[in-house]
């Protein structure tokens, strides 16, 4: 079936109206907890926008970073900074004001480049003319992998992915320098943390039933990236995810007597040291840095097999990482840093 | 028989009720109806995501997602939820907590000051 632009165009109105509108009050609502539900709201419709344009790949991982991540990071930070906006005092109104003015001036001339833009899934393009069509039509050939994102993310593209699965690495690096195990005296505290009550059964029925499945899940998203959406990344946030929610449903201490800080830290650095380290082998047999044709010989397997090995390879490295990083940005933010209590 | 403008109706129609849950998220006067509209239009994106797949008659791309979602959603409800419940609890009548933050201003910090100035080996929060 040909996929026709103007098919759902009510659809495209509707949910554009509705992120505008989710945007708007964002910013408009005075509660930290509030304005957090409402960019939940906004990643579940840009989900849906990017699912309408055929981005398959890039709404699940919107998927599986607004939906249970990001939120749950705003809402960990939100605990430690104000909670109640203090009114104006008599210099700020001039600089918002200002601050105003300029995100209008930056908005008319974003507004006017996008009439520069090629039209959407305009096959003149620039972009659909020059690399696209190569990508297409060779890369089952070259790396007999089906699904062509995932060839160009970890293959023709490997570098990009590599400093990627770098920067979430740093990410969680400078979290951890920056928060954890600081001195109460330069700690910006919550000095209230009242324990919780109460025995949350129901809560924890669920997570004893759903942990196993999402964790499952995680490892088939993993390894189906070759043949559907899905790769390190999601897998890795989605297996990170189920962590999260035994932290949230049980307490901080029960999340991280499975998963310790330990080899929280080792799995940070292990997913990128193996990507880097496929590289190096690579190198070693004498082909380029990422050039996974070298690990035919290691392998025995033709140099195309040995390609879609080396992706996966690759992409496993990327979800360790990613886990580690989304558990280790979750242990220190929801608990301010000192690991003792979570959200 | 041609099914899709029905599913394209589904679709739109869902999204009117999806924009009602909005009115809900926008306009509602607690936390817990802004929790409860978020929770139903995730649900709503799941099945819309489906209903997408079926007129584009490439269903076995868009489920992964949306198992994806039904997984996930649950965890911010969950995370909402903890937050507006420390939020909830009365505070102790020995705590410090004031009604500004310490982010937000120098005013604090005076009153802050003295707190760790007297008491700088604490162990434990309050």
């Amino acid at each position: 079936m040909t996929w026709d632009a103007s098919l759902l165009w009510q659809f495209d109105i509707l949910v554009l109206l509705m992120m505008v509108i989710c945007a708007v009050t964002a910013l408009a609502l005075e509660g930290l907890l509030s304005s957090a539900i409402v960019t939940g709201v906004y990643s579940f419709l840009i989900c849906l926008m990017w699912t309408h344009m055929m981005a398959v790949d890039v709404a699940f991982t919107e998927a599986a970073v607004g939906a249970a991540i990001s939120t749950v990071i705003f809402l960990g930070t939100a605990q430690y900074i104000n909670r109640w906006i203090k009114k104006d005092r008599p210099g700020e109104q001039g600089i918002k004001q200002l601050t105003l003015v300029t995100a209008v001036i930056c908005a008319v001339m974003m507004i006017n480049a996008t009439r520069d833009l090629p039209n959407w899934a305009d096959p003149a393009s620039p972009a659909s003319t020059h690399l696209s069509p190569g990508y297409i039509e060779q890369a089952y050939h070259e790396t007999a992998t089906p699904n062509v994102v995932t060839a160009v993310l970890a293959d023709y593209r490997s570098y990009d992915t590599m400093f990627e699965a770098v920067v979430v690495f740093a990410a969680a690096l400078v979290v951890m320098v920056i928060l954890r195990r600081t001195s109460h005296k330069h700690r910006k505290v919550l000095h209230l943390r009242p324990k919780r009550e109460g025995r949350d059964t129901v809560l924890r029925g669920a997570a004893q039933s759903i942990i196993p499945v999402m964790q499952i899940f995680a490892l088939y998203v993993l390894c189906h990236g070759h043949y559907s959406p899905g790769g390190g990344f999601q897998g890795g946030v989605i297996f990170g995810a189920s962590f999260i929610l035994l932290a949230l449903c049980y307490n901080l201490k029960f999340s991280m007597n499975r998963f310790r800080e330990h080899a929280v830290q080792w799995c940070c650095a292990g997913g990128v040291l193996l990507y880097a380290g496929i590289g190096a082998v690579c190198l070693v047999m004498g082909w380029n840095f990422l050039g996974y044709a070298a690990l035919a010989g290691v392998l025995g397997v033709s140099e195309v097999m040995a390609r879609s090995h080396g992706i996966l390879a690759v992409e496993v490295g990327v979800g360790i990482t990613v886990m580690a990083v989304m558990v280790s940005l979750y242990y220190d933010l929801a608990s301010g840093g000192d690991l003792e209590d979570g959200l | 028989m041609n099914l899709e403008p029905f599913f394209i109706a589904m679709a739109v129609a869902i999204l009117f009720l999806m924009l009602c849950n909005l009115y809900r998220v926008v306009a509602g006067p607690t936390v817990i109806d802004r929790m409860l509209g978020m929770n139903v239009i995730g649900t709503k994106t799941t099945v819309l995501i489906v209903l997408i797949g079926v007129i584009d008659g490439r269903v076995d791309l868009f489920i992964d997602i949306t198992l994806a979602y039904a997984l996930l959603n649950f965890i911010t409800t969950i995370a909402a939820a903890r937050f507006y419940q420390r939020l909830a609890q009365p505070v102790p009548a020995d705590s410090r907590e004031t009604l500004v933050a310490p982010s937000a201003g120098p005013e604090v910090e005076e009153a802050d000051a003295p707190v760790t100035a007297s008491d700088p080996g604490r162990k434990e929060i309050p």
